[in-house]
């Protein structure tokens, strides 16, 4: 065929690049890079699930600072997987199982009497399970003198009907591992000690066995949901064949992912409603002070769906034909700003979480008349909408249908993006 | 009276000359000058009693000062829906009333507040730089209304700095829809809010759709909950005995603002379907706390009210759109 060109599809070669991008590539890229994403998250939460055996075993300044850091490290994967929320039904009913936020941390375990007690909001928000093996839950009596992974996922979870009671995933753990962020808008994270996991004389804040079986339980049941997850993107996975089965759709559900994590759930929930308020405790994650680095690769995921391109925690790259080479064809000048926004919000990202590494925390960042940290989170909450309205743009340009782009009413102009 | 009234006051009076009164007789014009401003007015009339009334008694079991916080509260309301154009500039609509709060945002506000009796209450351009939450009517109410925040002389303090706050921001809203009405009213090809009839009736009709939504969904439904836990305390204004009046206020402001796009009279569907909420809207009169949700009889009435709410929804959008030629956009409730 190369050789009997006709002048027909010589016209039709100059008209389009020579390499044809296939949706149906473009796709298989996404599933490629969701497999790995997820497979990453499994991998580094079950170092960390061995990391906090290793804490309740032998409790020392050394080996909690170790499950600290195998908490840091799994959230790199997990927080690039978000960009599969939104747009894939498999990850959004799953998802708050693992990264529910904010918390009422008082239903887990002691918090400071600034804390204050049971809200209009939640009833249970002091709980305490930790200290509490029995106790009345929406008039039935509940026995949690064991604290498994059944117990935390079918009874605590959202207990009394309230999302804030968050009772399993990274952010149960994260305030099992540093205990509640008393420095307000100042410097430091939370500073549980070693020895709210000791044995005998040696326990501190009481209750320590219990708190060591929290602590294992939401770590192994997070290790078992991520299984499920990796379980849906395999080939045969519901996530994975739903989105082979229909590529447009699944263009559909790229672009959806992209837009409402930019959009209303990074710069609407996690940033501009936090700088509205001032508050502290109003950071993604607010124990361990790490929330740069969960905006930032929160803001890699987005780059990854689109560039087609996911560096595994082991350096690999997992790479194939993108959302940009399947723009470009139909839109070059739109598939290239889109990927100059996103590198704009990167930078923006990066520049944060610069400033977070050389030590302004992003809890002092949210402090009311801290004009340069707000320039931070204004400079990546304006990246991030900045990249959506391009998205938009994309969306029209490759005729996606039915993208629905998750708003969040902090944003002062919730209507503008639909325009 | 505050130091940011002079300048407010004079751009009300030119807000009154700009407008150029009859120069377009039309629904966007009528319901502008007529249903908006006007309300807006009270408003700011509203929130400058509510100021004075705590410059000369800033003690939570004050009358009048009780009295002011309810008018200026459900005067807020007949305008919360119109959540478009100056309320969206500066956070303006989160500072008057924060709510629904389920992150326990405006104690999060208050509680350091008070507790380290922080001195920013003495100077107004530095708390209006402080956390929405902390700001507004919602805080108000707790310190008014609630048991966690005893009466000293830093909350009568802090009273005073948000009433005068509150009332900065609603003049804020007043002189921004000075210019905002004329966007409105004079739309069209050169506008760049509004390029033509359809965009600003959708304006309008979004807001109409949307004050429904936040009526049936949030101020009932939050507080509904579910028949086995219900949520009485997540009503709004619950405290200050507001949540029903201000369900009232907002469904009868709703109603004048769709007899305005209707041209002055409501359809006969519309008309009966507000009829028909207005009824149910008795029938819960006995508890302005909507506490009776945790009653299964009490739940029932107020079941059958968010149902009424939710059908004339329908029915409005549709006769109202109809008329208009148009459909209700997205609003921020869309997506949760």
């Amino acid at each position: 065929m190369k050789r009997t060109l006709t002048s027909l599809s010589v016209l039709a070669l100059s008209a389009a690049p020579a390499f044809a991008v296939e949706k149906t590539d473009v796709v298989a890229t996404y599933i490629d890079i969701a497999q790995a994403t997820y497979g990453d998250a499994l991998t580094t939460a079950q170092t960390l699930d061995a990391a906090v055996a290793d804490l309740i075993a032998n409790p020392s300044q050394d080996t909690l600072e170790a499950a600290r850091s195998a908490w840091l490290a799994a959230r790199v994967p997990y927080q690039q997987s978000e960009v599969f929320r939104f747009g894939n039904p498999v990850v959004d009913d799953w998802e708050g199982k693992v990264n529910a936020w904010p918390l009422d941390e008082g239903l887990i375990d002691y918090v400071d009497a600034s804390y204050g007690g049971a809200t209009d909001e939640n009833s249970f928000a002091a709980l305490n399970v930790i200290a509490t093996p029995t106790f009345t839950l929406s008039g039935t009596e509940v026995d949690a003198t064991d604290i498994t992974p059944d117990l935390i996922a079918n009874t605590l979870q959202e207990a009394d009907g309230v999302e804030a009671n968050v009772a399993s995933g990274y952010h149960a753990i994260e305030f099992l591992l540093w205990g509640q962020d008393l420095n307000g808008t100042d410097a430091g994270a939370g500073d549980r000690p070693y020895t709210d996991y000791a044995t005998g004389a040696d326990c501190t804040n009481g209750n320590c066995d219990r708190r060591g079986d929290y602590l294992q339980a939401a770590t192994d049941l997070l290790v078992f949901d991520l299984e499920y997850m990796v379980a849906q993107w395999e080939d045969d996975g519901e996530a994975a064949v739903t989105l082979s089965d229909d590529p447009d759709a699944a263009i559909t559900a790229m672009l959806t992912g992209m837009g409402s994590l930019s959009y209303g759930e990074q710069a609407g929930e996690r940033m501009r409603l936090g700088l509205m308020l001032n508050d502290p405790e109003e950071e993604h994650d607010c124990f361990s002070d790490n929330t740069y680095n969960s905006h930032y690769y929160d803001g890699k995921g987005v780059q990854n769906v689109y560039l087609g391109s996911y560096t595994r925690v082991d350096g690999t790259e997992v790479s194939g034909p993108s959302l940009e080479d399947l723009l470009a064809e139909t839109d070059a000048q739109t598939a290239e700003d889109l990927a100059t926004a996103i590198d704009d919000t990167m930078v923006a990202l990066g520049e944060m979480k610069t400033a977070a590494e050389n030590g302004m925390a992003y809890d002092q960042m949210l402090a009311a008349g801290n004009a340069e940290g707000e320039a931070y989170i204004t400079a990546g909450i304006e990246g991030l909408i900045a990249q959506t309205r391009v998205i938009e743009r994309a969306v029209a340009s490759l005729g996606a249908q039915d993208v629905m782009i998750e708003g969040s009413d902090s944003l002062d102009n919730p209507d503008a993006v639909f325009e | 009276m505050t130091r940011f009234s002079c300048l407010f006051s004079l751009a009300l009076t030119a807000s009154l000359t700009l407008v150029p009164l009859g120069a377009r007789a039309d629904v966007v014009s009528d319901t502008v000058k007529s249903y908006v401003l006007p309300r807006l007015d009270r408003v700011v009339a509203s929130a400058a009693a509510l100021d004075d009334a705590a410059t000369k008694d800033c003690r939570p079991d004050s009358e009048s000062l009780r009295v002011a916080f309810d008018q200026a509260y459900l005067d807020w309301v007949a305008v919360q829906h119109l959540n478009f154009g100056p309320v969206q500039k500066d956070n303006r609509y989160f500072a008057m009333v924060f709510w629904p709060d389920a992150r326990n945002a405006v104690n999060r506000a208050l509680r350091p507040l008070i507790g380290e009796a922080n001195p920013i209450v003495n100077d107004p351009m530095a708390f209006r730089q402080s956390s929405v939450a902390g700001r507004g009517l919602s805080a108000l109410e707790l310190l008014l209304f609630g048991d966690e925040y005893p009466a000293s002389d830093y909350t009568c303090a802090l009273t005073r700095a948000i009433t005068e706050d509150v009332e900065q921001t609603v003049r804020e809203i007043r002189a921004g829809w000075t210019d905002y009405a004329l966007t409105m009213i004079e739309r069209g090809a050169e506008n760049a809010t509004y390029k033509s009839d359809a965009e600003v009736y959708r304006q309008f009709l979004t807001a109409l759709d949307a004050g429904l939504e936040v009526d049936a969904d949030l101020r009932l439904g939050r507080p509904l909950g579910t028949f086995d836990a219900p949520k009485p305390a997540r009503a709004e204004a619950w405290r200050a005995g507001l949540s029903l009046p201000a369900l009232s206020v907002s469904i009868a402001s709703l109603r004048d603002l769709a007899t305005s796009l209707s041209g002055g009279a409501l359809d006969e569907d519309t008309r009966t379907e507000f009829d028909r909420v207005e009824a149910a809207l008795d029938s819960v009169q006995d508890s302005p706390d909507l506490s009776l949700v945790a009653d299964p009889a009490g739940r029932f009435r107020v079941e059958v009210l968010q149902q009424t709410i939710q059908t004339l929804r329908r029915v409005a959008a549709a006769d109202v759109g109809d008329k208009l030629g148009v459909k209700a956009g997205f609003n921020s409730l869309d997506g949760d």
